[in-house]
């Protein structure tokens, strides 16, 4: 009878470092979102700016600065804004959000959605 | 001897692989459309014409001649026209970003969003 051999312990660890590496890596490219969201898709879009702040509007209206909950009003100043939005969100409650921008000379505003 | 089978060398290859082709493939790089803000004075002193149209809830877009489909709209546009995208409020974002898309491909020099009245 053939006796079952064990793995070197050095195959396990390589094994261990190289999934934590993917784990790594995968989160800290992952967007992380303060509430469900459904992006809307396009057949085109441009590769987004990740460094400016972000906006997420829920498809409830719950608008968020990065992750915390802010009402339109608490929207700080910024040259260039990233919205991301719901793909089901009504434009009602987006409709306030870009005027609060507008009056505060936000120039650019990229809107996030997934490519396909 | 038999030579020992090393489990480590393909499966560290594999996971390298994985990783490797994640990261060409850009997992985690969003894709976004961008809209420049007309905002205050930069978007009335614009030169060149302006159109407003009405982006309805069910996708199509009213104009002052009547309703055509976005395709047909953004074909007429051209490079010196900006739009307003008068949105009607029930329209779904999706429905906005599918507008919003098309138009970026029309020679258009600046679309405004704006909910209807």
């Amino acid at each position: 009878m053939r006796r079952k051999r064990t793995p070197p312990a050095s195959a396990i660890t390589d094994i261990a470092f190289l999934l934590l590496l993917f784990f790594l890596i995968l989160a800290v490219t992952t967007r992380q979102l303060p509430t469900d969201i459904s992006l809307p898709h396009t057949s085109s879009a441009q590769k987004a700016d990740e460094s400016t702040p972000t906006l997420t509007v829920s498809a409830q209206g719950e608008l968020f600065l990065e992750q915390e909950a802010i009402t339109i009003q608490d929207i700080p100043f910024s040259e260039t804004y990233t919205l991301i939005a719901d793909r089901d969100t009504p434009f009602t409650h987006i409709a306030p959000v870009l005027s609060q921008l507008r009056s505060l000379n936000v120039e650019v505003l990229e809107c996030i959605v997934e490519e396909r | 001897m038999r030579k020992r089978k090393e489990l480590a060398q393909p499966s560290d290859i594999a996971f390298l692989l994985i990783i490797f082709f994640l990261l060409l493939a850009g997992v985690g790089i969003s894709r976004a459309i961008p809209i420049e803000m007309e905002s205050g004075s930069r978007g009335a002193d614009a030169a060149g014409k302006t159109l407003s149209v009405t982006l309805k809830q069910n996708g199509s877009i009213e104009t002052s001649t009547g309703v055509m489909d976005i395709e047909k709209l953004a074909a007429e546009l051209d490079s010196a026209t900006r739009l307003t995208l008068l949105v009607e409020g029930q329209t779904r974002w999706q429905q906005v970003v599918h507008t919003l898309s098309l138009l970026s491909e029309s020679p258009v020099e600046a679309v405004n969003l704006e909910e209807a009245p």
